[in-house]
């Protein structure tokens, strides 16, 4: 009885692992996307840095200096970061470059007005 | 039938993670994603063969089947029902049974987590976990059959070891097997990226957080065995610095080694090298326990009796170290990083000393185990390594690398300015030295118990600093105090969650020292009216019952305490004798409070009427227990998922962007997509 | 500096200055307990240990201190009775002083390697961090735009 029940076992565990090798695999863009969500996430975590060296100035931790110094370090970093964002996604780069390149000029002759663009999304956190 | 049912789920398990683990490889190197795809799920079935297996093993405990000898030898008739999940793991093969079951789904869900994560390291990540797992059933089927059958035809068990019968026994060895056994995910992480020419830093996240949760299962693991002892054993103590003990202890310490170090890898870049180094010592460490655990070579109050074990465990042990050592050297060129510490006064040479004071006590933990053996072969008259020394090496060490709790947070990244780290101990240092005053004008007279204290005291206002100023800070950007609080810790999970773990460290150092510095005891042997004085107290042995039990002499005694004059409460300590093992066991009657707790524990009631009393009071106390839940809830707050980057998706190109979700980014304003939503 | 040393100062001398009292019999009876590993029970010291045995040679301590005898004498009397391996810390002599002495001489090592490491660290700072940010900065002028853009949206989001 129990031999019988380990081997109606046996065999159904053994038709689940075997399966898989019977059909041709499925090929994903899951790569991509999770290229993209690594990207994401690791530009938060810049930002996360960003905000706690700001936080450490506040609290009094580090000097004027040195926040300087770290912000310039992180913004290069997640800087890197958009850029290979947009260079994922191929026709876009271009444009986008382009387009902030304009704004960057644009935004040289009069003093840039962050409170303009509205917020949109609640306050979540 | 359950011992036939239970022999093939231990066999189909070893064949499955061998398979899985071979198939992985093989389809990896070869190129054959069918054939990984087929490992993987190989892998994912040992779970239910090794639960079929526990299930079985347990079943065959319910019908008390003694046909089964691991049965016979681990439980019969008269036991309570409840401690049948005990006598699962009462003994070796069982607990491996356990081991790989628990471990079997610690794997899986490593897999399936890294799968979505980092599936290039996979292949080599789920065969490092299947071939650990393919040892513990290779083990079961070979050596420790929990299946074989009994000899004999026996009607009725021999019981579970009376020391066993106690509630921590529900989850202690349950969580410190698991802890032990679930060290090797993040190595497994860390030498799949390895061998998969990953060097950077792929296998940092999944490492980190299956590290703490590893790290808190067994930490969990080893605070629950101290109350344990403390209840049970009878001595009054909760930590003997017992072989066992301490091999459960060295692998947490490197881990919580590595839980920091590899902070200063995610903020830094650097200290890869030594990252995976320790994530390979607490690995072998942890083979070690399970080594000295199965019959070891060292004597122990609390190893599995008479297990043949140690030859194999010992060989895998071996084995561990050259693969995790030689992945290391092999890939020790790629692993090179070229980021520069900048100053000595830095958070990253403030980790560096952590680890090097962990490693440091982990180290002499290791030398005073080992040494007797040594002994043993170097000279004829071995010696004895037991608390004494332990309390002498390791004491000074622990209070250092408390006091680096305190001055590690004020410590910048990079470097730390010197009038910056002034101005935030200014304040924690006064405190300390109010307090070391204040105890010493008190009357308190224990130089090393003062200077912890100050210290405790140090480390405390250093973090009540971080969260005062932070607090402050919120406040100016407009929240009130308790948002602002709340949101202060909700900002950087990780860091706050390690504050209040360190808190949860203080709690326990302040109950050490307190029982290690002023615990009073005495031995009393008192006929019913007589009475004992210790300290404060008054007690008076009032008289004893005896409760009818089949398997055990179980007398209860009564104790009136008293303090000055004033009734406070009746203890009722049991003592519980079992001829079938001649071995006794206590139950100590415990008054605990937040100041001490009045401990009685009857060693034995002699012919002649009188009951013997281990007697002990035990200041702080009650803060030992405390700091375990402060311990799990600071590791839930470090670990709590971001919903910064969890829930953030790229907006659905269908949708205009304002519409995507709550917490997607607001769109830059020349109105084109946020990047990476047209991916 | 000084501000913040003066309380360390302050701390030394206080616990320095309190002593500590001469111990009573009882309280040397139950330091030579835990300094005595019982004979029977593997591992565990006299205050642990629950056996007969272990309290009758509680009992003898006690006969032997009350004789004024020293906790030395004592300790020595059973260390000629059972051999080294009664004393729960090994003596400081022989053999066994290699557990006393490995310790602080290995940290004392690891120290000085750990100084050394992380001053070669440190010297690897002046050819390469200096120039990072300026070298790298080069065509990154519109995405740290970006960055700016996306970090006050942050800020909007999370105060």
């Amino acid at each position: 009885m129990g031999i019988a029940l380990g081997l109606v076992l046996a065999i159904a565990i053994i038709a689940v692992v075997v399966w898989p090798l019977f059909r041709p695999p499925r090929t994903s863009q899951a790569g991509a996307r999770r290229r993209a969500r690594e990207l994401q996430e690791s530009k938060a975590e810049i930002y996360r840095q960003i905000r706690q060296a700001e936080h450490d100035r506040a609290t009094g931790l580090i000097e004027q200096a040195d926040l300087e110094a770290q912000v310039a370090d992180l913004r290069i970093r997640a800087a890197r970061v958009i850029k290979q964002e947009a260079e994922m996604a191929p026709g876009d780069s271009r444009l986008e470059a382009e387009v902030a390149q304009a704004r960057a000029t644009i935004q040289k002759r009069g003093r840039p007005d962050q409170n303009k663009h509205e917020v949109i999304q609640g306050k979540n956190e | 039938m359950m011992a036939d049912l239970g022999t093939i789920a231990v066999l189909l398990g070893l064949a499955l993670s061998l398979y899985a683990a071979a198939s992985s490889v093989a389809g990896r190197l070869a190129g054959i994603p069918e054939l990984v795809v087929s490992g993987r799920r190989a892998a994912y079935m040992t779970i239910p063969a090794a639960a079929i297996g526990s299930g079985a093993l347990v079943t065959a405990f319910v019908n008390h089947d003694f046909s089964i000898k691991y049965v016979y030898e681990h439980s019969n008739l008269v036991m309570d029902r409840e401690f049948i999940w005990v006598a699962f793991y009462a003994g070796n093969d069982g607990s491996l049974l356990y081991i790989a079951t628990v471990y079997a789904g610690m794997a899986g869900l490593a897999i399936w987590v890294g799968e979505r994560q980092r599936p290039e390291i996979m292949p080599f990540t789920s065969a490092i976990l299947m071939g650990v797992l393919a040892f513990f059933f290779f083990v079961l089927a070979v050596f420790a059959n929990p299946f074989a059958p009994l000899e004999f035809s026996a009607a009725d068990g021999l019981g579970i070891n009376p020391l066993l019968s106690h509630p921590a026994m529900f989850v202690h060895p349950p969580l410190l097997m698991a802890g032990l056994a679930g060290i090797a995910l993040p190595f497994a992480y860390a030498a799949g990226a390895l061998i998969s020419g990953r060097t950077a830093d792929e296998w940092l996240d999944l490492a980190r957080v299956s590290g703490i949760v590893v790290w808190a299962i067994l930490g969990s693991g080893v605070l629950l065995g101290a109350w344990w002892a403390y209840t049970i054993l009878g001595w009054g103590g909760y930590w003997g610095w017992d072989p066992i003990e301490n091999v459960a202890l060295m692998p947490w310490l490197a881990m919580t080694a590595f839980i920091h170090s590899v902070m200063v890898q995610k903020r830094r870049g650097m200290f890869r090298m030594w990252n995976i180094v320790l994530l390979n010592v607490a690995f072998v460490l942890a083979q070690f326990g399970m080594f000295i655990n199965r019959g070891g070579p060292v004597v122990s109050v609390h190893s599995f009796a008479a297990s043949t074990l140690g030859a194999v465990f010992l060989s895998f042990m071996i084995l561990s170290a050259l693969f995790a050592f030689g992945v290391f050297f092999w890939r020790y060129p790629m692993l090179r990083s070229d980021r520069p510490i900048e100053s000595f006064l830095s958070r990253e040479v403030a980790f560096l000393v952590n680890n090097f004071l962990l490693l440091g006590i982990v180290f002499v933990t290791l030398w005073g185990v080992v040494f007797p053996l040594i002994t043993e072969f170097a000279s004829d008259g071995s010696v004895t390594v037991a608390t004494p020394y332990f309390n002498r090496v390791n004491g000074p060490l622990f209070l250092v690398l408390i006091a680096l709790m305190g001055i590690g947070p004020v410590l910048a990244w990079r470097k730390a300015s010197g009038a910056s780290v002034r101005r935030w101990l200014t304040i924690p240092l006064l405190l300390s030295a109010a307090t070391a005053l204040g105890l010493a004008s008190a009357g308190i007279r224990e130089p090393i118990a003062i200077l912890a204290f100050a210290v405790l005291v140090f480390v405390a206002s250093v973090i009540a600093e971080e969260w005062i100023r932070g607090t402050l800070a919120r406040r100016r950007a407009g929240d009130n105090w308790a948002l602002g609080w709340w949101r202060l810790l909700n900002g950087n999970r990780p860091r706050h969650g390690g504050y209040v773990v360190h808190l949860a460290i203080l709690l326990l150092a302040f109950g050490v020292v307190g029982t290690q510095f002023f615990d009073q005891r005495g031995d009393f042997a008192l006929r019913p009216g007589e009475a004992a004085t210790i300290g404060d107290y008054r007690l008076v042995y009032t008289g004893s019952e005896e409760t009818p039990r089949s398997d055990r002499v179980l007398r209860t005694g009564s104790i009136d305490v008293y303090k000055g004059a004033t009734f406070i409460e009746t203890l009722r300590p049991w003592h519980a004798f079992y001829p079938a093992f001649n071995q006794a066991s206590v139950r100590a009657a415990i008054r605990s409070t937040p100041i001490e707790d009045l401990y009685v524990v009857p060693s034995d009631f002699l012919s002649d009427g009188r009951l013997v009393l281990r007697v002990s009071i035990n200041p702080l106390a009650w803060w030992l227990w405390i700091a375990g839940p402060v311990f799990i809830a600071g590791t839930a707050l470090a670990l709590w998922p971001n919903p910064a980057t969890e829930t953030r998706r790229a907006p659905s190109p269908a949708r205009p962007p304002a519409a995507a979700g709550p917490s997607s980014r607001r769109p830059v304003p020349g109105g084109q997509a946020e990047p990476g939503s047209t991916a | 500096m000084r501000t913040a040393l003066l309380p360390l100062v302050i701390l030394t001398l206080a616990t320095v200055a309190c002593g500590r009292p001469e111990p009573g019999l009882e309280q040397r009876a139950q330091r030579l307990e835990s300094q005595i590993i019982c004979p029977v029970c593997p591992g565990e010291t006299l205050d642990q240990s629950q056996v007969q045995v272990a309290r009758d040679m509680k009992v003898v301590i006690r006969e032997r201190l009350n004789a004024g005898e020293s906790e030395e004498e004592i300790r020595q009397y059973f260390v000629d009775r059972y051999g080294t391996r009664i004393l729960a810390q090994p003596p400081t002599s022989g053999i066994s002083l290699a557990v006393w002495l490995v310790p602080p001489v290995g940290f004392a090592a690891a120290a000085i390697g750990l100084y050394l490491v992380v001053r070669e660290m440190r010297r690897r700072r002046q050819p390469a961090g200096t120039g990072l940010s300026g070298a790298s900065e080069a065509g990154l002028g519109p995405y740290l735009k970006k960055v700016d853009e996306e970090m006050s949206g942050e800020r909007d989001d999370s105060a």
